[in-house]
């Protein structure tokens, strides 16, 4: 006898291939999910008092990821950047995050490009079990370790051991402290207070000033007045070249030590010849193509200099380099982790693999993560230079 | 040699504040608007000389260029906002002016980056040593334009007929609409003059502080500030604005860089509220 079809019968049959194939899909999940991009989700300061910083951060980020999507990404995975405004404001920094990490469901975070974004958003990521970078030189950023705050940049600590060395074996003695108020700066002061003390030196001055003051003249005539060997400056460009223009109308003539933030290419073309003799502590990669030779980094800061210039116009910064270093490592730590289609655990897992990358090597040099370092870089990072020509020199 | 060096530089940061308050005090006088878009026009005056001067063009005609073209830009902003919704309730044309001056920062984001640029100073020259304080050449620039300006304005309200249309609008708008005054005229006169002072003011000081996309911002605050509490008179205006310049530099100088904004300002609403009275008639 035929079997007759019923509207019955080919409902059924059509609900049987459709659990058929829910099954299929149930039991292949990451065949299903192969190509599914990892997402990196970044809250950069693009606007705002810190959009120097957070511009040049971003291009570092795009860099690292094109280059990685070029190789053709991470196990078959393209890396896919979702990238948020901060406005340079703490506030919008934590909302960011909370939408990269809630709705944009991002593999890892990169917050910048000032310490007052990162600082705001640690309890967000940690909260949330993401891994974080921050671009900032916070050293309270990642110590005391906190599991998923991760933080690359040469800290203020190491900063900060590095230019009391050198102006010990200047041979200053009596230092003066001029620095932008923000947290990261703040910090500054505190470990060379420390560092002053370890290396026999004196802070004679500690003269403060805010974001949008327009003219420092006031703070250096005090400043004058202590009679510093030495003037130490932590600020960002903008503000770094009004005390350089500042300083060459009152006709200073004490040696002024920058620290990386002040010291590139911006501050150079805004402070002019004002610039001219000023001492500046820069991260290593700052000095691009004119880094020694002989020194590991040289290729991998060579052609990131020269790729970097020819894609943005403009010469590498601290702030593009850290970001670039960033994105790698989470790259590095996403490739670590192998295939885990379960956001959670694949952040949990990426959290643990960036951790104990060792000796990884990008333009800070080598990393050295463990679970009680989550910076990894080290006083090698860190390098001093002589303004010449409008030019930065080695010393 | 401290205080000296606070009260040069108190003055002439009191300078740019009396630009752009003035700014803000002819526009509310005469639509009885807060314009937001004051600050816009110091930027736009900055950043439109720079562009110039670095297309080659001579610095005066540069100059020129960057007020007529923030005059005009004045001038849009008043047709396209405050005309189009003059019958808006203030609260309205406020926001309104706010959302032009978003908008006006973000394109000059979007056209000349974040990066901020600079304009070498009108006169070149070292420094001037007075009672030990160093006076930069560009300063005398802003302290005498400031001057040259003011004296300026004063004459035109004081002398021209336009002036007194102005001042007449400002007193009462249906008294002056009977005269035959058009208080729709005014009130594209008062944004170009607005958005002309601002240009200037911004020429004047980015060789000293330079100018980004968001220079307007910080200065109109400050501004602001002298406008309300000067109580939109010529006079009130000019003293606080200076005043203003000079405290926040001499707190800077004696005390710190952080009790600035919060030592000045409170001492400013004490003088508000002790003074002013005393300064500024009731009848202006």
């Amino acid at each position: 006898m035929k079997k007759r079809n019923t509207p019955l019968s080919f409902v059924v049959h059509l609900s049987l291939i459709t659990l058929i194939l829910a099954g299929l899909m149930l039991f292949h999940p990451a065949s299903a999910d192969a190509q599914a991009p990892y997402k990196i989700g970044v809250t950069n300061s693009v606007t705002g008092y810190a959009a120097g910083l957070g511009a040049s951060s971003k291009n570092g980020i795009i860099m690292a990821v094109d280059e990685i999507n070029k190789k053709g990404g991470i196990g078959g995975h393209k890396l896919e950047l979702v990238m948020y405004d901060n406005r340079s404001d703490d506030s919008t920094a934590v909302l960011n995050a909370r939408k990269l990490i809630e709705a944009d469901k991002v593999d890892a975070l990169i917050v910048g490009a000032y310490s007052g974004a990162c600082f705001a958003s640690l309890d967000t990521a940690e909260r949330s079990k993401i891994p974080m970078f921050s671009i900032s030189a916070g050293t309270k950023l990642w110590k005391p370790t906190r599991p998923y705050s991760f933080c690359v940049v040469p800290s203020g600590e190491i900063l900060e051991r590095v230019r009391a060395r050198w102006i010990k074996e200047k041979g200053y003695t009596r230092v003066a402290e001029l620095w932008l108020n923000v947290p990261a700066h703040e910090e500054y002061i505190g470990f060379f207070a420390q560092e002053a003390k370890n290396f026999g030196l004196t802070v004679v001055a500690n003269e403060q000033h805010k974001a949008n003051d327009t003219d420092m003249s006031v703070h250096l005539s005090k400043i004058v007045a202590a009679k510093p060997d030495i003037i130490k400056v932590s600020d960002y460009a903008h503000t770094g070249a009004i005390i350089a223009k500042n300083a060459k109308s009152l006709g200073i003539n004490i040696p002024f030590l920058a620290c990386y933030a002040v010291t590139g290419e911006v501050w150079l073309n805004l402070a002019k010849d004002a610039a001219e003799g000023w001492y500046g502590a820069v991260v290593s990669h700052q000095l691009g193509t004119q880094t020694p030779p002989w020194r590991p980094t040289y290729p991998i800061v060579a052609a990131f200099a020269e790729s970097y210039h020819k894609r943005f116009g403009e010469s590498i910064t601290a702030t593009s380099g850290n970001s670039y270093d960033s994105a790698y490592l989470i790259a590095a730590g996403l490739k670590a982790v192998g295939e885990e289609p379960d956001l959670a655990r694949r952040r949990e897992k990426l959290r643990y693999t960036i951790e104990n990358l060792e000796n990884f090597f990008c333009l800070n040099g080598p990393y050295y993560m463990s679970s009680n370092n989550h910076n990894g870089t080290g006083e090698w990072a860190i390098s001093i230079v002589k303004i010449v020509n409008g030019k930065m020199v080695l010393q | 040699m401290l205080l000296a060096q606070c009260v040069v530089i108190g003055i002439v940061n009191g300078c740019i504040y009396i630009l752009a308050a003035l700014g803000w005090m002819i526009v509310f006088n005469v639509t009885r608007v807060l314009n937001f878009t004051q600050g816009e026009f110091v930027m736009l005056g900055g950043m439109i000389a720079v562009t110039a001067v670095a297309m080659g063009i001579s610095p005066p005609v540069a100059f020129l260029i960057a007020i007529i073209i923030t005059t005009l830009m004045g001038c849009i902003v008043e047709r396209a906002v405050i005309n189009t919704l003059r019958k808006a309730p203030d609260t309205t044309l406020m926001i309104a002016t706010i959302g032009a001056s978003l908008s006006m920062r973000i394109g000059a984001l979007m056209i000349w980056g974040w990066e901020p640029r600079d304009l070498a100073p009108f006169t070149q020259g070292k420094p001037i040593s007075f009672f030990g304080a160093a006076i930069v050449p560009q300063a005398f620039w802003v302290i005498g334009a400031t001057l040259l300006l003011v004296a300026g304005l004063f004459c035109f309200y004081q002398y021209s007929l336009l002036g007194k249309a102005l001042t007449a609008t400002s007193i009462d708008q249906e008294a002056a609409r009977l005269m035959g005054i058009n208080p729709s005229k005014m009130s594209i006169i008062a944004f170009a003059l607005a958005s002309g002072l601002g240009a200037m003011g911004g020429i004047l000081v980015t060789p000293i502080i330079m100018t980004s996309f968001d220079t307007g911002v910080m200065i109109s605050v400050k501004a602001l500030v002298a406008a309300v509490i000067g109580g939109f008179k010529p006079r009130g205006v000019l003293i606080v604005a200076l005043t203003i310049g000079l405290i926040e530099n001499i707190v800077a100088g004696f005390i710190s860089s952080g009790w600035r904004d919060i030592v000045s300002l409170t001492i400013m609403v004490l003088i508000l509220i002790i003074l002013i009275p005393r300064l500024v008639s009731v009848k202006g």
